[in-house]
């Protein structure tokens, strides 16, 4: 994909407004100088004329006016040259040797012979002038007597030179000006864009082994806050979720090793000699508790990752939970046959719309919590009610319960309310477990039992509509 | 050879008293850090083989109350934590040899052969 600069984006856009304005503004000025100056000199030759009319209407001769010589005269000395013409527009009387050479404007004569003043423009070797011609009123007889119109003349030349000079410092002032400001116009957009580069390069120095890195790079620009408060959020969370990972996988790696150990240490001392086929039997029995034990600490990881992803998908059906109740209760029974288990169902079926998957899972969680914590030979009570609109189940054990005040810390992840008590399992039964609870919009409550420890309750809206009779 | 083992998980407790006492040691078990206290004083034991992670006290706290009380009998502490923080700790307070679990039951042995006999070479 090719990407857009702002910078030159930004730069070219200003150029161009810059030009056009300049430009436009130069075309402006211009153009009123060049009238003004125009008018100028129209206004000159005119008061000329009205001067030399008198002159000549008093028989001077206008020789005594000297004028240019010659066209390099005309133009550096700014003279005029005046010629009186008869009525067939003939010169019979001027300034300067040049009036013979002068072109004629025979339309403007004829006006000026009318009566009315005309100015004309005309070219006159490599230059142009500007003739006015001026009619001649009330001769005293004195005058020349045939002159009819008085002709002022003056070169362009100059008009011309000033308004060149005038339209190159307009275009090179222009020119430079808009090459000035989109130069500045470039730098500061550049500048302006800095900031983002630099908290783009901090960011990316934030590695995974980062620890605690947050953006601090123009932090107190207002128009950035923004973009930094989002990165810096995105890099907490980044920080926690990575944290969370590292603490799962050392748990796992801890865990681990108790089984482990059991398994290993049993199946070496059993091997030393030779034994009796029960004691073999009885050998795999235990190896194979322990390896219940590494099947639900893979379960709980499992879904531990889909609880974390947000994949932890509810597929729910119709069941009834004395079901997944009886099945878990004999699970745990193969998995630690030493814990007696007291089981409390009612004779009506529990019957709930959910996912009967999960719910196990969760039951398997609270059930081996509670066996970890119960004393060895004491039993642990299962039990269960419900009517139409819900069903709960309860787990209770007669260990040393947990404290008032940590009760509400039990579903918190990797909370252990005595970490010395904790075998299998990664901490966050109970977490995994009010997450599953709370997909299906129930409640998950723990308590004191009056057994003496902890009371694990369950309370599962049936999700079936209100019609169906309780059988 | 009398040993007091103090080991939480009873089957982790298990297996270790049937291999000792197959080796003819005499073998006594503790569930938990009070009563492998209690028995440790009580009791006059040529190594006391003993769990990080104990219900009550912890084994370092065992440790730590039996060198202050003056018991000079050999530790060798059982650990499923390999942190060089907690194992330094064990070491500080006077445990002598610490064991990382999972272990070897012929490393244990050896292990308590060494600590149990001074004099015998690892």
């Amino acid at each position: 994909m090719r990407l857009r600069s702002l910078q030159r984006t930004l730069a070219l856009r200003y150029g161009v407004t810059m030009l056009v304005t300049l430009m436009g503004f130069a075309w402006w000025i211009y153009g009123g100088v060049v009238a003004v100056l125009q008018r100028q000199l129209d206004r000159d030759i005119l008061s000329a004329a009205a001067l030399m009319v008198d002159v000549v209407a008093s028989g001077e001769s206008l020789a005594v006016h000297l004028g240019a010589a010659d066209l390099p005269g005309l133009v550096a000395e700014v003279n005029r040259i005046v010629v009186a013409r008869d009525s067939s527009g003939r010169a019979v009387d001027s300034n300067s040797p040049l009036a013979s050479e002068l072109p004629f404007d025979a339309v403007s004569f004829a006006t000026a012979r009318a009566g009315t003043p005309s100015f004309a423009t005309r070219e006159f070797r490599t230059s142009r002038i500007r003739s006015i011609y001026f009619p001649v009123r009330g001769a005293d007889g004195r005058g020349v007597p045939r002159a009819v119109v008085v002709q002022v003349t003056a070169s362009m030349e100059p008009l011309r030179q000033a308004s060149r000079g005038l339209l190159f410092r307009l275009l090179l002032t222009g020119l430079l000006g808009v090459l000035v400001t989109t130069l500045g116009a470039a730098w500061l957009a550049r500048r302006s864009l800095e900031p983002v580069a630099e908290i783009a390069a901090q960011a990316r120095t934030v590695t995974a082994r980062g620890g605690e890195r947050r953006i601090t790079a123009h932090a107190d620009v207002r128009e950035l806050q923004d973009l930094i408060h989002v990165l810096n959020d995105m890099l907490a969370r980044l920080e926690q979720a990575i944290g969370q990972q590292r603490r799962i996988i050392s748990d796992v790696g801890h865990e681990l090793r108790t089984p482990i150990t059991v398994m290993r240490g049993e199946i070496e001392v059993a091997l030393r000699v030779g034994r009796a086929p029960e004691r073999y039997q009885a050998l795999l029995r235990s190896v194979l508790e322990e390896v219940d034990r590494l099947a639900l600490m893979g379960d709980e990881l499992i879904t531990l990752s889909r609880y974390e992803s947000d994949e932890l998908a509810l597929h729910p059906m119709s069941f009834d939970l004395q079901g997944v109740i009886r099945n878990s209760v004999e699970a745990l029974r193969r998995r630690s046959p030493a814990v007696p288990i007291e089981v409390r169902l009612p004779a009506t079926e529990l019957r709930l719309r959910a996912d009967p998957r999960l719910l196990a899972l969760a039951l398997d969680h609270i059930l081996d919590n509670a066996v970890r914590h119960t004393p060895a030979g004491t039993a642990i009570r299962v039990s269960a009610e419900g009517d139409s609109t819900q069903a709960a189940f309860s787990v209770e054990d007669a260990g040393p319960g947990v404290p008032e005040e940590q009760l509400a810390q039990l579903v918190e992840p990797f909370f252990r309310a005595d970490r010395a008590r904790v075998r299998g399992g990664v901490g966050l039964g109970l977490t995994l477990v009010s997450s599953i609870v709370a997909l299906h919009d129930g409640t998950v409550v723990p308590s004191r039992s009056p057994l003496g420890g902890l009371l694990v309750r369950v309370t599962l809206p049936s999700g079936l509509p209100a019609t169906t009779p309780a059988s | 050879m009398r040993i007091l083992v103090v080991e939480d998980d009873p089957k982790v407790a298990g297996f270790i008293e049937e291999g000792f006492r197959e080796e003819q040691f005499e073998v006594d078990v503790a569930r938990e850090g009070d009563e492998g206290l209690a028995r440790a004083r009580a009791g006059r034991y040529d190594l006391i083989l003993l769990d990080f992670m104990l219900p009550n006290r912890s084994g370092l706290e065992v440790a730590a109350e039996l060198r202050r009380g003056g018991d000079q009998t050999p530790i060798l502490m059982l650990t499923a934590r390999d942190d060089a923080r907690d194992i330094q700790s064990a070491l500080a307070v006077g445990v002598n040899a610490y064991l990382t679990k999972p272990f070897r039951f012929d490393d244990l042995l050896r292990q308590v052969g060494v600590l149990a006999d001074p004099s015998r070479s690892a």
